[in-house]
């Protein structure tokens, strides 16, 4: 339904259109209040055929044969006899067949490019590719554009027999063409498609110095639909050249934009408004882009002197050859790159003799020590060496030896220190029973703070006998027993 | 020699234009030097199909399409042009500078073996520098390195000299920066 409901909604306008069209051509109206019209219609044509990728050929196959129709109902009202109106057509059958064949090429074209990349990026990078390999294709084939030359004129022979119906032919042509040319120009992606563009390209130029003759009405009329369409190539060809980066493609470009004018410009006469603007828009174009080169190449020599100037010591760089402190400059960087460049060649080749030198000197001191090993009298030094060692040796034994009986003997005295202070207790504690018979409740209160009391300075009482008798040992307990007492 | 012009007269444009021609003349040929010395292994991308040089310079309208593109971009003798040969000059640098540490590594190994080496025999090497590399001894001298500080009169220098650095403006600010 939606599909349906949108290419009836274009046909009506195409008729609209060719309605208008007929009337001001007819009327004899000014051309500047239509020429908007076919501008919206192209940019919606344009943004139609970008989304949909399956409907184009169904809506241009309808288009055409709504047109068709319509040009056949047309012929019947304006000439009358049915005998013209057979002879016309053919012409536009063939007109339309072209056609057909040429939206089938983009169609499929369309659909292989369409997977692969977003629309936006496709219109892009098809709008800026589509010059250059146009260029090279148009370079290279000259055969493609001698076949196409032939029918172009048998059209034009054609057209010129019929003055009178021309004003219709003219405004279909026109609005065909425009549609070619916008498909072409947003499926243009592939080489197939590129060597379709210049074609059409040409054979919409060729249609103007034939139409200037007849009418003035025309003439008024087609340079003001062209402008457009020349300046929107005019802008993929700059976008393309600065995409490529290279000089020599626009140089090409220029080439062969101009060797096909001038063929084409053989018929007939270009108007000098047409003329002039083209090629001021080329000059200036041009002037901006060889601008843009050089401003690009400018900025990188300037990064790269930037960068030596880094590499450089700044110790060489910010002095004169007379030891003066300077700025640097493009010229002096450049010297004392020069300069360095120079010295650390020099430097390698002081390390290499250095190297060298090291080299022999090491194998010469390992041939000596490996003589020193081999002599005699060294062998008596090895021997003496040797022996120190085994006096070493035995020093460190008799440490040993000394540092483990030191410590037997020490845990010996422990022991007989503690041997020595048992028999005191015992026998003071046989002393405490015998008066505990005597006596029981007071004597065992006395019994355990004699206990207490008599630990506490066993303790003390060791100590000090440690430290000024070594070899009495029953002088504390009766020093002791004589304090308790008392 | 001095590298920087003279004072001009502000008044006159015929000086001006003279003394400013003779300077892009001198960055000119000290780029042509440059191309001299680096050695051409560089410059192999430049001349080779394989090479995508991003770099602009002035084609030739004779020699057009597909070749011409990947072959890349070069003056109209077919040498390199002045944003190539600096490009390459700061690698070049970049190698040398790397050659030569890595030369002052295995110099200073050699320099350890060897000390040992005389240690364990017991002669003395006075005939050879173990204490410092030559690397450094030599940049010392343009103020460059762990010696620049203490550059010591002691330190025999190089047998072979350069001609610009036999001038003599360079031992002054040795000690001094």
């Amino acid at each position: 339904m939606m599909n349906n409901n949108e290419s009836e909604a274009e046909n009506q306008r195409l008729l609209d259109e060719l309605m208008n069209q007929t009337k001001v051509l007819q009327e004899t109206l000014d051309f500047s209040l239509v020429t908007p019209t076919p501008h919206h219609n192209d940019d919606y044509k344009i943004h139609g055929s970008a989304y949909p990728g399956g409907e184009t050929p169904a809506q241009q196959h309808e288009k055409l044969s709504y047109i068709n129709t319509h040009n056949s109902n047309d012929n019947n009202n304006l000439m009358g006899s049915q005998a013209r109106s057979n002879s016309q057509t053919p012409t536009a059958s063939t007109i339309y067949e072209e056609a057909e064949s040429q939206s089938s090429y983009l169609d499929d074209m369309f659909r292989t490019s369409q997977g692969g990349r977003p629309v936006t990026q496709n219109s892009i990078s098809s709008i800026g590719q589509g010059p250059l390999r146009s260029s090279y294709s148009m370079a290279y084939d000259s055969p493609v554009d001698r076949a196409m030359n032939t029918p172009l004129q048998q059209q034009e022979g054609l057209k010129a027999e019929l003055p009178h119906d021309f004003l219709f032919q003219h405004g279909t042509d026109d609005t065909m063409y425009n549609l070619t040319d916008d498909l072409s120009s947003s499926l243009s992606s592939s080489i197939n498609s590129d060597m379709m563009t210049p074609n059409t390209y040409s054979s919409s130029f060729s249609y103007n110095p034939q139409s200037l003759g007849p009418a003035s009405v025309s003439s008024t009329y087609s340079p003001k639909v062209r402008s457009p369409s020349s300046s929107f190539r005019a802008g993929s060809f700059l976008s393309s050249s600065f995409r490529h980066g290279s000089i020599n493609t626009p140089r090409t470009r220029h080439t062969s934009i101009s060797s096909n004018m001038t063929e084409n410009i053989g018929p007939g006469s270009v108007p000098k408004i047409l003329g002039g603007l083209t090629s001021d828009e080329k000059l200036r174009r041009k002037r901006e882009f060889h601008n843009a080169v050089e401003r690009r190449r400018r900025e990188l020599i300037k990064q790269k002197i930037k960068e030596l100037g880094q590499l450089v010591p700044p110790s060489l760089l910010n002095y004169d050859d007379l030891g003066k402190q300077i700025k640097p400059n493009k010229g002096i960087i450049l010297d004392r790159t020069v300069e360095y460049l120079q010295y650390l060649a020099e430097i390698l080749e002081i390390q290499a003799r250095k190297k060298k030198a090291l080299l022999a000197k090491i194998k010469e001191l390992e041939e000596k020590k490996s003589s020193v090993a081999a002599l005699s009298p060294f062998t008596n030094n090895h021997h003496a060496s040797s022996g120190q060692n085994n006096s070493e040796n035995s020093e460190e034994r008799i440490i040993d030896i000394r540092s483990v009986p030191n410590a037997l003997m020490n845990e010996q005295n422990s022991k007989a220190e503690l041997h020595n202070w048992e028999p005191p207790l015992y026998d003071s504690v046989g002393n405490h029973n015998h008066a505990g018979t005597m006596e029981s409740h007071p004597h065992t209160n006395i019994h355990e703070e004699l206990k207490e009391f008599l630990s506490g300075d066993l303790i003390e009482a060791e100590d000090n006998a440690k430290l000024m008798f070594g070899d009495d040992n029953s002088n504390p307990a009766d020093y002791l027993l004589e304090f308790g007492s008392g | 020699m001095s590298s920087i012009p003279a004072g001009t007269d502000p008044g006159s444009c015929g000086a001006n234009f003279k003394n400013d021609r003779k300077r892009r003349d001198k960055i000119n040929d000290r780029i042509q030097e440059l191309l001299s010395i680096i050695p051409k292994d560089f410059f192999r991308d430049y001349y080779g199909n394989s090479g995508s040089n991003d770099t602009l310079s002035e084609s030739t309208p004779g020699a057009l399409g597909l070749s011409s593109k990947a072959k890349g971009t070069g003056t109209k003798d077919g040498k390199p042009n002045k944003g190539q040969i600096l490009t390459q000059a700061v690698e070049y640098i970049s190698h040398l500078q790397n050659q030569v540490d890595t030369q002052n590594r295995e110099e200073v190994e050699l320099m350890v073996k060897a000390t040992q080496l005389a240690k364990q025999t017991g002669t003395i090497v006075n005939d050879i520098n173990l204490e410092n590399t030559s690397a450094e001894v030599a940049l010392s001298r343009i103020g460059v390195g762990p010696l620049a500080a203490t550059n010591d009169d002691s330190v025999r220098p190089p047998a072979k000299r350069l001609s610009s650095f036999e001038y003599g403006g360079y031992g002054e600010y040795g000690n001094g920066s």
